[in-house]
């Protein structure tokens, strides 16, 4: 007797705990409401509605795996969401921690060389690095906890003893957004942006064989433009903090990678439709190697930034159709 | 009006939940699952909702209280659960405090 409500509601219950619980709990659970349904129906098969009686005496999902991992009233966050809060500190602090102290080492290596004294570099690369980590810590700790608290105080005045039984159904096999795919993500972005911002120099080609490595970029008019590149960074974030509270590739996950890259988007366009980010010297390289008058396949060199502009734009698009995708054919009945 | 049930029902919260614990131990010198654990307590008065109990005997299991056996010999498989040996002297321990804390709220409640 395992009807596809049943299967939602354990699914639901399950997704919060650690994966070792998981399968034991999801068995438990199946034999528990076989059996609560046992007592009330007897031998005659449960109803539709028999069900939702069994389903809303064991409770909300969030609030019986929130008994099961044993942390239910510990934190200012109830059951409702103290899970999800917890996950979602988990990942986002460690990497806001990362990318607070590695971006204010940078700070400090963009402005070495104009101090004179080296032990006022050495006293600002501990006060910077480590005092922005911890206030970028501390930062995301209150703008998190205050997200959840409005969220909480809102669903006490909702929330009236009826439990909600409209449950998501079961994602198939591939589905499901894997905590660590999320992680990688934004692993990926932090680092991305970093390297880009604080190590320029690192894009580089070698035109002429016996010649030496020359940046692609202007590091210091990247630098300029560096609001937009942690502007990408956080709303990459923000896309993948999402997919782990959702689980599976939703309406809104859609909505939101579309949103977030119209964005970013028109962010990419504001730093590279302007050729001045390339280094001269590469642009000059350019026109010796292709010829002053290069109007063939290799014309685009000329407006390499825009080219640059345009695999953005792929890339961009690219995702925003294959979560799209994505969520169109694992929500498909 | 309202006030006054929720305090009350925190009030029966918090005894409840120290002697269910009891209870518990108790009830599974011989290995019981879920339910039937449920059923019994009911009969002898007490009542405990599964969403409750099931984490309950699983936190127990954790302590080394009581340990757990799947058996799919049935018609449909099921977790049963016994008291260790832990788990018995634990309950002898607790059984005293029990004895002596109703001898003395007995004397309280008395006048």
């Amino acid at each position: 007797m395992k009807t596809d409500l049943i299967e939602r509601y354990i699914y639901a219950v399950a997704r919060h705990l650690p994966s070792k619980l998981r399968s034991d709990v999801e068995k438990e659970l199946d034999s528990l409401i076989a059996d609560m349904l046992t007592e009330r129906c007897g031998d005659v098969l449960p109803t539709e509605k028999d069900i939702r009686i069994v389903l809303t005496e064991l409770g909300m999902p969030e609030e019986l795996a929130a008994k099961y991992s044993g942390e239910e009233n510990k934190a200012l966050i109830s059951g409702h969401y103290f899970l999800q809060y917890k996950q979602i500190l988990t990942i986002v602090l460690p990497i806001i921690a990362a990318v607070t102290l590695i971006s204010s080492i940078i700070q400090v290596f963009a402005e070495w060389g104009k101090e004179s004294a080296y032990d006022l570099i050495f006293q600002k690369v501990i006060v910077q690095t480590i005092g922005g980590a911890i206030g970028g810590v501390v930062w995301a700790f209150a703008v998190i906890t205050i997200i959840f608290a409005v969220v909480e105080r809102k669903k006490w005045k909702v929330d009236d003893g009826d439990i909600d039984l409209d449950l998501p159904p079961l994602p198939k096999n591939k589905a499901e957004i894997k905590k660590h795919e999320v992680i990688i993500g934004m692993v990926f972005s932090v680092i991305g942006t970093i390297v880009f911002l604080g190590f320029t120099r690192i894009f580089a080609v070698k035109i002429a064989l016996d010649g030496g490595w020359i940046p692609i970029f202007d590091s210091l008019v990247i630098r300029q433009f560096w609001i937009f590149f942690i502007l990408a960074m956080v709303l990459s974030i923000v896309k993948e903090s999402l997919k782990l509270i959702d689980g599976r590739y939703t309406k809104r996950i859609v909505i939101v990678t579309i949103l977030c890259n119209v964005i970013a988007g028109i962010g990419a366009v504001i730093v590279f439709w302007n050729g001045n980010i390339l280094n001269s010297e590469f642009v000059n390289q350019m026109k010796i190697v292709l010829g002053e008058n290069a109007q063939n396949a290799f014309g685009f060199f000329h407006n390499f930034n825009r080219f640059l502009l345009g695999m953005i734009f792929l890339v961009m698009i690219c995702e925003s159709i294959g979560v799209a995708w994505k969520a169109w054919k694992y929500n498909k009945d | 009006m309202l006030e006054k049930e929720e305090i009350l029902s925190s009030f029966l919260l918090e005894l409840r939940r120290g002697t269910i614990t009891i209870c518990v131990l108790a009830n599974l010198k011989e290995a019981k699952y879920g339910y039937s654990l449920i059923a019994d307590l009911s009969d002898t008065g007490i009542s405990i909702e599964a969403n409750t109990l099931y984490p309950l005997l699983r936190r127990l299991e954790g302590q080394g209280l009581l340990e757990s056996s799947w058996n799919t010999g049935g018609a449909k498989p099921r977790k049963y659960y016994i008291t260790t040996d832990f788990g018995r002297e634990m309950l002898a321990v607790l059984k005293q405090h029990w004895l002596s804390t109703a001898q003395n709220m007995e004397r309280i409640l008395e006048d």
